[in-house]
């Protein structure tokens, strides 16, 4: 079961607009390397995150900011060649339409696969082999939604998510899970499918 | 198998592959997919497999290895694939030489079916695969397991065990049957489709169409 407050926080994640201009384009990428630059207890300064840029995740994730803007100021080759760069180079492929936030951090680039109908809260953690969206099973009974995922989630290797549901903030996907049910926040999910083992310790206790 | 049959079985994949991303076989679309890993990748299995039965295997290695370099799959050319193989464009996926897929299959990457595990015999059985079935992204398939006409394999689950039902969905580690679709609705399924609500408010043209140019 969900509570109110934790649909509240998704709701107001849903509704984040798209982001359109250079400017914020430009906020956004500068704060994922700030992300990675902290989360790697790196300084902050113009220094080191150019020197970021050589890392694959942070450059997987720095083109696809480049993709969503080019895509959407009408400059789809560009976009449509960010995409390829990612595609064959990590096998990253993050669909344009999907919403994800800012301070992305992708720690390990290869083979992620995020679909149209995600959206993403912010300071979000993806590793390797990554799957989010994407159901391509015909199953009897299941709804065709949106998937959405609150701030400072962890999904960890392997792990995939699909279907009509919500993963709250500050939820940890383990290793090669799989999630298809809504879970409370601060849960701890594993298996095939994922099952709430536990709870991780809040900020906020 | 003669060449003339390895050209069309090649030609009925690059046709499957097209139809389910919702792209007309066109020329330029054509080669496009064809620069797809996935693609690529079962061309290369349709190309080695004809060599191997000619018995140039060094050949059959030599592109086998080449093809592995970029799209990071291995399809050993010793399998038997029916026409119609829809591979995932993913890396880490391997189908060993014991392995038997019927028509129309998908398999989504990063997926692996072997014997070579458990302490199983490798001279013993095979893993088979009937018609029109889908296997998820890194869903392993391990043992001489038998899998009947479209059978679902869900994301990152284990098959130890046959399914001998028609239309059933395998999940979990071990995988176990979770639940059946009716077997017609499978055959006309599009598992590349992403099942998704279209955005509303999609502004531009390009963005509401998506990825199928």
């Amino acid at each position: 079961m969900i509570s109110a407050g934790a649909n509240q926080a998704a709701d107001e994640t849903e509704k984040r607009p798209r982001v359109h201009s250079l400017s914020q384009t430009l906020r956004l990428i500068r704060s994922d390397i700030a992300f990675r630059c902290a989360y790697e207890h790196k300084p902050a300064n113009w220094k080191t995150g150019l020197r970021m840029l050589r890392h694959p995740g942070v450059a997987c994730v720095v083109r696809f900011r480049l993709q969503c803007f080019f895509y959407f100021n009408h400059l789809a080759p560009l976009g449509w060649l960010m995409k390829y760069l990612n595609f064959i180079f990590y096998s990253v492929v993050i669909d344009e339409r999907a919403r994800i936030g800012g301070s992305l951090y992708m720690g390990h680039a290869a083979s992620i696969l995020i679909a149209a109908n995600v959206t993403i809260g912010e300071r979000c953690i993806l590793f390797h082999q990554n799957t989010l969206g994407l159901s391509p099973f015909l199953e009897p009974g299941a709804r065709a939604g949106n998937l959405l995922i609150g701030n400072d989630v962890v999904f960890a290797g392997g792990s995939c998510a699909y279907g009509d549901i919500v993963i709250e903030d500050r939820c940890f996907v383990g290793v090669n899970a799989v999630v298809n049910r809504s879970c409370p926040p601060d849960s701890t999910l594993f298996g095939v499918p994922a099952q709430v083992i536990g709870r991780r310790p809040s900020t906020t206790d | 198998m003669t060449f003339a049959e390895t050209v069309n079985l090649i030609r009925e994949d690059v046709r499957r592959r097209l139809e389910l991303d919702g792209r007309r076989a066109n020329l330029a679309n054509v080669i496009g997919a064809a620069l797809m890993p996935g693609v690529l990748c079962v061309i290369a299995y349709r190309v080695t497999n004809f060599l191997h039965q000619k018995r140039y295997r060094i050949f059959a290695r030599i592109i086998d290895d080449i093809q592995h370099l970029y799209t990071g799959n291995e399809i050993h050319f010793g399998a038997v694939i029916g026409p119609g193989f829809v591979l995932g464009d993913r890396r880490g996926g391997g189908i060993s030489e014991h392995v038997t897929i019927g028509r129309n299959c998908t398999v989504l990457g990063g997926s692996t079916m072997t014997l070579n595990a458990n302490g199983i015999d490798l001279s013993k059985g095979r893993i088979v695969l009937g018609d029109h079935c889908v296997v998820g992204i890194g869903a392993r398939i391990i043992g001489a397991v038998t899998l009947a006409d479209c059978t679902q394999v869900k994301h990152n689950s284990v098959v130890l065990y046959s399914a001998p039902v028609a239309g059933s969905i395998l999940s979990g580690i071990p995988a176990r049957m979770v639940g059946t679709a009716p077997v017609d609705a499978v055959m006309r399924w599009n598992p590349l489709q992403s099942n998704f609500l279209p955005e509303p408010g999609a502004r531009f043209r390009r963005a509401a169409k998506g990825n199928r140019s």
